[in-house]
């Protein structure tokens, strides 16, 4: 009987989940030459200004400021932790993008593995050993973090493993208050820091929880916080300023597109709109996209709703209970990052930014379960059984998820020839729009920005104006164009989304007078002329 | 804004079932106040008589008649 099982065997129940995390991504699906996801390709590129001379970031990228009307906001340069980790593996694959993408995913799977192993230790040691064996199968099942190597931005396996690490760590400070653990409690929350940008909070919540719990400046936490600030603070200045200055120069000045968008949305609604959101993007431990691949019923809706309705309510419980013992850098981590993220703009409220807190939710729902007595012997397995039935349903939607990135991945056939072709027929410093701008960054070396029009308009002459942008590219791998294929009754078959992309141009270039002017076309992708509009 | 009434009720509820598992595990006949003062604290299961604690360490004695 599991429940019968001694589990105190200390790091051997945690390694062996990490080993087996580890054999299940390497043998199914984790590691492979794909690649969909811009932001991996930018922390790649990151990477690679590291090795090579010049500033770091992405030099050819423009991020296009038009927030307001859903430009992709994404980074040009991240925080430098994770670009540090990739270096090696860029140095050594060079230019071969297949064995770099496969090496990069291998090492996602490497931190997944370690990142359950920890936070199986963690829920171990600070709620029960039955507790530490759920967390880490959970955590490392998740259908949401199927597929580390080639969809989800590959830094969350690093941070979440040393966020684990750092409040491991920090719950050893908290019992010694020695300067040693002190220096590594500040190197591991200064690393966190240093991976991504929310990992910032880590520092103050160990430093406020120390103030709290010793009601003193002790010596100790002077040193938490010089040593993760330093850290934190030299991660996020090689963000640097260079692109920020090339943005202003072509878009007129301003603030960080960022600081843009999170000014855009007014406050209340804004708070009210992430605050119904919530739920659901706390809730990816157990369902990731019921409805990503049919829309769901109203039962099941109301289904996910109740679902999550219970877990958070449990997961308070166990909060209220693990804070009012002692409020700890856990507790105020949690405060902090919720707070933050919920005054982000309601476009950038995704489950990925809630990661940190969605895995703090399960801890918090083991610990709620632990004080409230309901996961004792035979239920034991019976629960954890229940948990992975539940998991388990929206395995099928995430395995479809997996397979769309998989098919349009950046060296499939259609990517590389449209690639090769633009190396081969355009000048190195021309300009080009595109919805994945990143994307083609790494595969081209060429300028590129992402454009929000849908039809030729003022907006698109002023974005073309301003960046002398000579060639945009629609490809039938964007999610808005595949939603119209699906709407329109097509299909999803390469020749459906073609159909689809047939009505988008007839409608793009309605009103500009001219026939579009293609320059080049494959099964996948087409590029326009849109010089002189 | 019904999300506030959501969010609301859902602290309640987080609040009252944890009192009412705090208020479980209290031993019998310890003082409570407050709004649920009125609940009685569930009667604890008694001790084992001495002699079945100690079965074991009595295993190698002849059984009494």
């Amino acid at each position: 009987m599991l429940s019968k099982i001694d589990l105190k065997i200390g790091w051997a129940l945690p390694g062996s989940i990490g080993l087996l995390v580890l054999a299940f991504h390497l043998t199914t699906f984790g590691v492979h030459p794909a690649m969909n996801g811009d932001d991996y390709v930018a922390y790649i590129a990151n990477a690679q200004s590291l090795i090579a001379p010049g500033p770091y970031g992405m030099p050819h990228y423009l991020i296009n400021p038009d927030y307001a009307n859903g430009a992709d906001l994404g980074q040009a340069a991240y925080p430098i932790g994770f670009p540090l980790l990739l270096a090696p593996i860029v140095w050594f694959a060079g230019s071969n993008l297949a064995l770099l993408f496969t090496a990069a995913g291998l090492l996602s799977c490497v931190l997944l593995a370690l990142f359950a192993g920890a936070f199986s230790r963690l829920a171990q040691r600070e709620i029960s050993p039955r507790a530490g064996l759920v967390a880490g199968l959970v955590a490392g099942f998740t259908p949401y973090l199927f597929d580390p190597g080639a969809f989800l931005a590959p830094s969350e396996g690093g941070f979440l493993f040393v966020l684990v690490l750092a409040l491991m760590i920090d719950a050893r400070f908290a019992r010694t208050g020695r300067a040693g653990d002190a220096v590594w409690s500040g190197i591991a929350a200064g690393i966190a820091g240093m991976l991504r940008v929310v990992g910032v909070l880590l520092v103050p919540a160990i430093v406020f929880a120390d103030l709290i719990r010793r009601r003193r400046i002790t010596r100790g936490l002077l040193i938490v916080g010089a040593v993760g600030t330093v850290l934190t603070a030299l991660g996020l200045l090689a963000m640097g300023q260079d692109y920020l200055a090339r943005n202003a120069a072509i878009f007129g000045g301003g603030p960080h597109p960022q600081v843009t968008a999170a000014a855009a949305d007014r406050l209340m609604p804004k708070l009210l709109h992430n605050l119904a959101a919530l739920p659901g993007n706390l809730s990816v431990f157990w369902d990731y996209g019921w409805g990503a691949t049919q829309a769901p019923g109203p039962w099941l809706h109301r289904a996910i709703q109740a679902i999550s309705l219970l877990v958070l309510i449990g997961a308070g419980i166990g909060f209220v209970h693990r804070a009012r013992g002692k409020l700890g850098a856990t507790e105020l981590f949690v405060i902090l990052q919720t707070l933050m993220l919920l005054m982000l703009p309601q476009q950038q409220q995704s489950p990925r930014y809630y990661l940190p807190v969605s895995i703090l939710v399960l801890f918090y729902l083991l610990a709620g379960a632990e004080f409230g007595r309901v996961a004792r012997g035979r239920r034991f397995a019976a629960a954890t059984l229940a948990i992975f039935a539940i998991m388990a349903t929206s395995w099928p939607d995430a395995l479809a998820v997996r397979a769309d990135n998989a098919r349009f991945n950046l060296l499939a056939p259609p990517a590389t020839e449209m690639a090769a072709w633009i190396r081969a027929n355009t000048p190195a410093d021309v300009v080009i729009l595109t919805h994945r701008p990143r994307s083609l960054v790494l595969l081209t070396n060429r300028t590129s920005s992402d454009f929000t029009s849908a039809k030729i308009d003022d907006r698109l002459r002023a974005l073309v104006h301003a960046t002398h942008a000579r060639l945009l590219i629609a490809s039938i791998d964007h999610p808005p164009l595949r939603d119209r294929a699906i709407k329109l009754g097509f299909g999803r078959s390469d020749a459906a989304l073609n159909r689809a992309l047939d009505t988008w141009e007839a409608e793009f270039f309605a009103g500009s007078g001219a026939a579009p002017r293609l320059e080049f076309r494959n099964s996948w992708y087409r590029i326009y002329r849109i010089d002189g509009l | 804004m019904e999300v506030l009434l959501y969010m609301f009720d859902t602290v309640v509820a987080v609040l009252v079932i944890y009192w009412v598992i705090a208020a479980s595990k209290r031993p019998a006949g310890t003082p409570v106040s407050g709004l649920f003062a009125y609940r009685e604290t569930a009667a604890v299961k008694p001790e084992p008589p001495a002699e079945a604690r100690n079965k074991g360490l009595l295993a190698h004695r002849p059984a009494r008649k």
